[in-house]
């Protein structure tokens, strides 16, 4: 079989004749099939599951959120360097999907849903990033790191440097796992002023560190 | 850590839920109803419909509001759900062009023949105030049909909301106002739609967005 002439550098770069480098082809695809089926084989059923979890299965939702937070996080990582901020979209968005479960419509593809939820997110973050940016021009320093048993009593020094609001406010966001929203109900603040709160915080804390 | 503490907290927040559903099919009839009656009754039929309806241009204008009403409300009915957006979606701008260009057209026709002077602000100055009383309740409805929506593009869903409203109202002036005049047109209807669109634009991105 008579390949193409940009083929005939590779081929004589690696020593392999025509026929050897077609069975390669043919295994590289078989392989890229079977790691395909493979993956499909791994994937919950994303429909089914969320269709228990609107007749409020506590189980199937349990482990769609799981897979879904992995699945998310896989995504976000490509695409953000920053832990924090990662996580912080990332519980924004799932936050999203808990809050409008609702508007799934059984039997569509739930990837395309939770996807595009996954992306308004994050371009929400972004531009309201953009506008606290133009408010905000404190440089973001680095944070130290930290290892292994010091880390409780780094952060315990680094919090009781705070007052209590600021104190409860860090404790909530960024170790309870509550979302801004929710930290501003229970401390009485708006979303945004929680948001630009805990940056102010944040900064605050790396200076000291 | 955060992982399960999230996961956690929003199963134990479980609670079972509807899926919405799609209206569009209240929504069109109750519409169309009422615009009909608000026409009939309140701001009366042109008393020239019988002759004027089988025209070109009044058949042309017709099937423009009403391709502008239903190309808007099956956005409205996309877009707010999550996931289901498509370019399509905002081809109901497509009619305000189309709109925009036949006044163009017409407007040079008058040019041409010096008609410019016929103009004067007649008893139908107020057809925005009409277009807004015949869309206020479509509107208001198709507001609360969506009201449990999550639009991942919410100025497109709020402007949509509004065109199709202001669409339908402005379908019904077409059988009200026969004042045809550019400048009239321009003034009284299509600026009106324009604002109104604009209105929709920033009631989506203040209202809409979750």
């Amino acid at each position: 079989m008579e390949l193409g002439i940009g083929w005939s550098p590779l081929i004589r770069s690696q020593e392999i004749n025509t026929t050897s480098f077609l069975d390669y082809l043919v295994n590289y695809r078989q392989e890229i099939q079977q790691m395909a089926t493979d993956r499909t084989h791994q994937e919950p059923n994303w429909e089914d599951l969320m269709e228990l979890a609107q007749a409020g299965n506590q189980k199937a939702y349990h482990d769609l959120l799981s897979a879904l937070y992995d699945r998310f996080q896989t995504y976000l990582e490509y695409r953000i360097n920053d832990f924090d901020t990662m996580e912080d979209i990332l519980m924004v968005a799932m936050e999203g999907i808990h809050q409008s479960r609702h508007t799934y419509k059984p039997g569509k593809p739930f990837l395309a849903w939770a996807y595009s939820i996954l992306k308004y997110k994050l371009a929400d973050h972004y531009r309201t990033q953009a506008r606290q940016s133009e408010i905000f021009t404190i440089a973001k320093a680095d944070l130290p790191v930290y290892d292994g048993k010091d880390v409780q009593l780094q952060i315990e020094s680094l919090l009781n440097t705070l007052d209590d609001r600021d104190r409860q406010l860090i404790s909530k966001v960024k170790l309870e796992g509550y979302s801004y929203r929710e930290a501003g109900e229970q401390l009485d603040m708006s979303e945004s002023n929680v948001k630009v709160t805990v940056h102010r915080i944040m900064n605050r804390l790396a200076g000291i560190a | 850590m955060r992982k399960r503490i999230l996961i956690d907290r929003l199963v134990s927040d479980l609670s079972p839920v509807k899926p919405i559903r799609n209206w569009i099919g209240l929504w069109i009839p109750f519409t169309v109803v009422f615009v009909w009656l608000a026409t009939q009754n309140f701001m009366w039929l042109r008393s020239d419909l019988a002759t004027v309806f089988w025209t070109g241009t009044f058949q042309f204008e017709m099937a423009l509001f009403l391709a502008m009403t239903l190309l808007a409300t099956a956005s409205v009915f996309k877009s707010y759900r999550p996931g289901l957006f498509s370019k399509w979606q905002i081809w109901f701008l497509i009619p305000y062009a189309v709109w925009m260009g036949e006044l163009i057209y017409q407007s040079m026709g008058i040019i041409s023949t010096g008609g410019w002077a016929a103009m004067s602000v007649n008893e139908y100055w107020n057809c925005a105030g009409l277009i807004v009383f015949a869309a206020a309740l479509p509107l208001a409805y198709l507001v609360y049909l969506t009201q449990d929506g999550r639009s991942t593009n919410p100025k497109v869903t709020g402007m949509a909301t509004f065109v199709a409203a202001f669409g339908a109202g402005n379908l019904g002036n077409l059988f009200h106002c026969d004042w045809m005049h550019p400048t009239h047109v321009v003034l009284e209807h299509f600026i009106p739609m324009v604002l109104f669109a604009v209105a929709g634009y920033i009631y989506g991105k203040t209202q809409l967005r979750w």
